[in-house]
């Protein structure tokens, strides 16, 4: 990995195997792979997707639905890993995907902020550190040492976001720039992701909305059917996605 | 990120968080709370006397009954759980091994040492029960209780690459729970749990010890019921067994799990 980049993708390819039900049962499997003839179906949301981002580099990530924009985001932050090719990422990723993904209901809002934290890789000690600003940015104030059960939608959405943007990221990566909660706390969050995009050394940001995209990033991808169509500067590459 | 060991000690501090939050989770929203350790045990151990030495009248000898079968349930128990939880270890978990990249070991392991530890809580059942039959049949508590954490760590091993594949083949076949929950009571009786390793006619005996929770049942009698060393070529057996099966768990797990996210 050339030591200027902080993601490098090669020929990455991501498969994914659709069964005519979605959990084959055991004896399914067996009787299947006796007769070979396994009814898959194959998807490849990405197909042989190459750049590179260097260090300080933002780019956008544009495309129709469909294209393979999360399955990409899927990739850099590591959880999922191609089906051929290479995804190389160098730094401590923090992605803004499926916020309050992995609370757990029973246990109290201050017990799942300590749960999330370590989940990313934190210790107790840095996430104590950080306990207040989340708590009071999240506005729950007593409610902290309630179950998150009794939370309403909006208080968790709260709660997830505080989490996730309590995280000084090295490479963020951001699907669809987005506000939560009710008016004024999407004012904040918005606010706050910004700040967020300024501290960060990389940024990914995927976008339908070519606005944000002109606006926050300098290199741009165009994928469709999990094909790279341009890739470049953003300003040529969106004008390109603009005038099809 | 893959569960490589070099990660998974970076993520101890998850792993011991899950384990406390698997603690708490269970005792959280009951009324005797944590009194659960240990009734839990105790109610499990009197259902199966009451069923074999009250209605079947058999194992009586010149043993307690009751510490005979608790020394060999307690283990088990803990054994069956960890295994029967892991089916669903990696399913339950979905939404966050789809939002956040860790080593998915973690959550099998969890569960292991969660169950440990109500093992070890559990012990001080037969432990009391040794000082009530102290008097009458010498089941003092003795110096070889210094060799129990060794026969846990073996059983915990054992456990593990047990779990590890469980856990894995849970996530692809929605029978394995269905199976598991079977092949685990078959296994418990087909182990000396109920009934002494010497009622195995001499020609299987061979074979029936292949099962190392055999040897694992006898060591835990020998220490607290007999007060005497377990046998070590016993424990040397166990000891190769139990690895061999972490080892082989362990790279089955770390070669499937890259596609767990995709198959939840």
């Amino acid at each position: 990995m050339n030591p200027n980049n902080v993601i490098e993708v090669s020929n990455a390819s991501m498969r994914y195997r659709v069964h005519r039900s979605r959990r084959r049962s055991l004896r399914e499997a067996i009787f299947r792979s006796l007769l070979h003839r396994d009814e898959l179906i194959d998807v490849w949301a990405l197909k042989d997707v190459s750049f590179e981002l260097e260090k300080g580099g933002s780019l956008g990530v544009i495309g129709d639905n469909g294209a393979g924009k999360s399955t990409l985001c899927l990739l850099l932050s590591q959880i999922m890993s191609p089906t051929s090719g290479k995804v190389e990422v160098s730094g401590k990723v923090s992605a803004l995907l499926t916020l309050g993904a992995g609370f757990q209901p029973d246990l109290s809002g201050r017990d799942n902020i300590f749960l999330n934290g370590i989940y990313l890789g934190y210790t107790r000690d840095e996430i104590q550190g950080k306990f207040d600003e989340i708590v009071e940015f999240s506005e729950l104030g007593e409610s902290i040492d309630f179950p998150v059960r009794t939370y309403s939608n909006g208080m968790r959405a709260r709660l997830a976001f505080s989490i996730a943007a309590s995280i000084k990221p090295e490479i963020l990566i951001i699907d669809e720039l987005m506000g939560v909660g009710d008016i004024k706390f999407q004012k904040k969050s918005t606010q706050k992701m910004k700040e967020l995009i300024k501290e960060s050394q990389a940024l990914v940001v995927v976008s339908h909305s070519m606005g944000t995209v002109r606006e926050l990033c300098s290199q741009t991808i165009w994928l469709d059917k999990g094909q790279i169509v341009a890739q470049g500067p953003t300003k040529e590459v969106v004008s390109k996605y603009e005038s099809r | 990120m893959r569960s490589t060991l070099p990660n998974i000690w970076r993520r101890r501090h998850l792993l011991w968080v899950l384990i406390v939050s698997n603690l708490k989770r269970q005792n959280k929203n009951s009324v005797l709370g944590y009194l659960w350790w240990l009734l839990d045990p105790i109610l499990l151990t009197l259902v199966f006397y009451l069923v074999v030495a009250v209605l079947f009248r058999r194992g009586s000898g010149n043993q307690p009954y009751i510490l005979f079968l608790i020394c060999g349930l307690l283990p088990w128990k803990a054994f069956s759980d960890s295994v029967g939880q892991s089916v669903n270890a990696i399913r339950n978990q979905a939404s966050i091994i789809k939002a956040i990249s860790f080593p998915k070991a973690v959550l099998p392991l969890s569960l292991v040492f969660s169950n440990t530890f109500h093992l070890g809580i559990a012990f001080l059942v037969p432990v009391a029960l040794t000082l009530f039959y102290g008097s009458e049949y010498g089941t003092w508590p003795n110096l070889y209780y210094l060799m129990l954490p060794v026969v846990i760590g073996l059983q915990v091993l054992f456990t593990i690459g047990v779990v590890f594949v469980i856990s894995a083949l849970g996530l692809f076949f929605q029978d394995t729970g269905n199976i598991i929950s079977h092949l685990l009571r078959m296994w418990y009786f087909l182990s000396p749990g109920l009934y002494s390793l010497d009622i195995v006619p001499a020609r299987y005996q061979a074979i029936y010890r292949l099962n190392p929770f055999c040897e694992l049942m006898t060591s835990y009698r020998d220490i607290i019921m007999y007060s005497r060393m377990p046998d070590i070529w016993d424990l040397g057996y166990t000891f190769s067994i139990s690895m061999f099966c972490c080892l082989c768990g362990y790279l089955l797990f770390k070669r499937y799990e890259g596609r767990f996210a995709q198959r939840l």
